[in-house]
């Protein structure tokens, strides 16, 4: 597993330099910099500032020195918020994003799994078809429809939760995390639906129909690993939905997290803040991927024996 | 067809049957209409007894043992009396149901390789069945599963407990299934095509150790084969059947010897013998069974039968052909 574990860590390296490099020259494409503004700066003080920056270098060697830094894991001073590093705006961002985040996805998981299973033991029954119909409608929201009506529900008319805003506390995180979560839940129940119908049909549910367990038994200890594991292949890109989907939560409900920064450093090009979100989250993806697959090792042992070496 | 039959259920000397099956029907529903798979078979099988059902593939002998487990699928539906110690299977809701399946009833299946889980240990598969019917402990479970692995000869049986099926070859995963379905000493073991999907040197291994196991325990076995070689070793009685009707019941050696039907008699000459000339050619029944969805009225096999002839378009009761063999044929007695 070790030895997995550090050809994966090494096959990491060139798809973060893949990506740090487009993102380097695609933000630099963006027309405008970082210090345009309504009312164009005295050209001294441009300059100047260009210089302080290494903006007046060739982009070849911004790029290597950009490199350089990174390795040192520094992402260099923001260009915007001029007291900050981008270290510091993402020591700050991270853990409320990744907070949200993760509550979304296990809410998603236990949720939406649940519902699968529900739903594929009840095959074509009214709770079935109800069910789908209502996984069929998060699938179909998206996120800045919800949280516009969310907001418009439990902030607005009843007033049971705020409206946005991040003190740390649960009354903070309600409608941030399902507006996160609710098209997961929805994917995730369909998924795990088809795959338990799929597992139903084997001759090894047969098999254990045959030795007279129980259905609860069946269910949970023959059933649900193979048919949980479509989900867990799902969750890498699970991982990567909840990040596009904070960038816009985060924005509506004005959340201090990564995907705020992500889109004030856009709209502002602030170089530096941009590029070290987009590695922070490439890292995260890559990581993410990496432990969904130590799951799937977990609870198959096929694959367990693979990622030993060993012939199947 | 769908006549009831007029001879009496079968009795096996003169103790009362284990497993009495009577005017046992399975429809599946399916977009292109009603599948007739099993039309009304009646018989029964007495303790111990080694009973074999022949019939070639779709002829409903599969359907028939998932229909006394409960096992068909989900567009299936039995009708008729699968009677076990005087209640009727078919009547029986899931928990019932669940309390005689692999406690008094077990069965096998084809393809041992599918019918394991990959997903869990052979020892948490085999152990699960004692927990769950003889309340054993985990502990004890672990010792009688390992003590029934010797049984089967498996080899390292301490180790086989701890791994995976993947790990184990065909012959081995079908001698597990075989533990597992003994582990509680069912008083009926149904054993479908056991040894198909397994090598030829396998299959006799396989089907030495049944025979063996069925003296050690007393079990009866319910044996669904195609394989009429197979069925020569190992059984008491013979049910043939054809397009889920029965076509003759009779005691091996009769069977063998003296089949009274035409199908019965083709499936015999269909099996190459080792006293054969090599230059034999083997004697195929020609053509195919009738369409499951639309059966002609009359014998199901006059179609493809040699000596059919002006009555066999009307149904052919099943009729004693001899003091404990019947046929479901018109002809008195089988030409040569």
């Amino acid at each position: 597993m070790a030895r997995y574990a550090l050809d994966r860590f090494l096959a990491a390296i060139p798809t973060l330099l893949l990506l740090i490099t487009l993102a380097f020259f695609m933000i630099r494409l963006a027309p405008g910099g970082p210090f345009d503004s309504e009312r164009a700066l005295p050209p001294e003080i441009e300059a100047n500032l260009n210089h302080l920056y290494h903006l007046d270098e060739s982009l070849p060697l911004q790029y290597m020195r950009y490199l350089a830094q990174i390795i040192r894991m520094d992402f260099g001073p923001s260009f915007q918020y001029r007291d900050w590093s981008v270290n510091d705006l993402i020591a700050s961002g991270f853990p409320v994003s990744f907070t949200l985040g993760v509550l979304a996805m296990l809410i998603a998981i236990v949720i939406g799994g649940s519902l699968g299973i529900h739903a594929a033991v009840r095959q074509n029954k009214p709770d079935d078809y109800a069910t789908m119909a209502v996984a069929m409608t998060g699938i179909s929201i998206p996120t800045f429809v919800l949280a516009p009506l969310l907001i418009l529900f439990f902030a607005v008319w009843l007033r049971w939760l705020p409206a946005g805003g991040w003190a740390w506390q649960p009354a903070n995180m309600i409608l941030p995390i399902i507006t996160l979560a609710m098209p997961l839940v929805a994917y995730i129940a369909r998924l795990t639906r088809a795959s338990m119908i799929e597992v139903l049909r084997t001759p090894f549910i047969r098999t254990a129909q045959a030795k007279g367990l129980p259905q609860r038994l069946i269910i949970f200890r023959h059933a649900l690993k193979p048919a949980i594991l479509p989900v867990i292949s799902y969750l890498g890109p699970a991982g990567a939905a909840v990040i596009t989907g904070s960038v816009v939560v985060e924005r509506i409900f004005t959340i201090p997290g990564l995907g705020n920064h992500f889109v004030q450093g856009a709209l502002n090009r602030d170089y530096t803040l941009v590029m070290g979100v987009v590695i922070v989250y490439g890292m995260l993806i890559i990581v993410f991927n990496f432990v969904v697959d130590i799951i799937y090792a977990l609870l198959d042992p096929r694959i367990r024996a693979q990622q030993h070496g060993g012939q199947v | 067809m769908n006549q009831p039959d007029s001879a009496a259920p079968l009795v096996h000397d003169s103790t009362q049957p284990l497993l009495d099956i009577q005017d046992l029907h399975v429809r599946f529903n399916t977009p292109e209409g009603e599948v007739h798979a099993v039309n009304g078979m009646n018989f029964s099988i007495a303790p111990g007894e080694v009973m074999a059902i022949v019939g070639e593939s779709g002829s409903g002998k599969t359907q028939t043992a998932l229909a006394i487990m409960g096992l068909l699928a989900e567009n299936g539906r039995a009708s008729g009396r699968v009677v076990y110690q005087g209640s009727n299977l078919l009547e029986m809701d899931r928990r019932q149901l669940n309390s005689i399946r692999g406690s008094d009833i077990a069965m096998i299946f084809q393809d041992p390789g599918a019918s394991l889980n990959p997903y869990l240990t052979i020892g948490r598969q085999m152990t699960e069945v004692l927990v769950r019917h003889r309340r054993m402990s985990q502990s004890e479970a672990n010792a009688r599963a390992c003590e029934m692995l010797h049984q089967v000869r498996l080899t390292d049986a301490e180790d086989r407990m701890r791994q995976y099926p993947y790990e184990l070859s065909g012959g081995m995963q079908q001698r597990i299934m075989i533990a597992m379905g003994l582990l509680c000493r069912p008083r009926l073991l149904i054993a479908d095509e056991p040894t198909t999907a397994l090598d030829v040197t396998v299959q006799a291994d396989i089907n030495q150790l049944m025979m063996d196991l069925r003296r050690q325990y007393d079990t009866a076995i319910l044996l669904i084969t195609h394989d009429l070689g197979v069925v020569a070793g190992l059984a008491d009685t013979v049910t043939v059947v054809y397009a889920g009707q029965m076509m003759e019941y009779a005691p091996v050696r009769d069977l063998y010897y003296r089949p009274c039907h035409p199908y019965s008699r083709g499936l015999v000459r269909s099996v190459p013998r080792l006293d054969q000339r090599a230059d034999q050619v083997l004697r195929a029944i020609p053509g195919n069974p009738p369409n499951l969805l639309d059966m002609p009225s009359g014998c199901p096999f006059r179609d493809r039968c040699e000596f059919a002839f002006s009555d066999c378009t009307a149904y052919p009761l099943m009729r004693h052909s001899r003091a404990n063999s019947l046929v479901r044929c018109h002809l008195d007695s089988l030409p040569e």
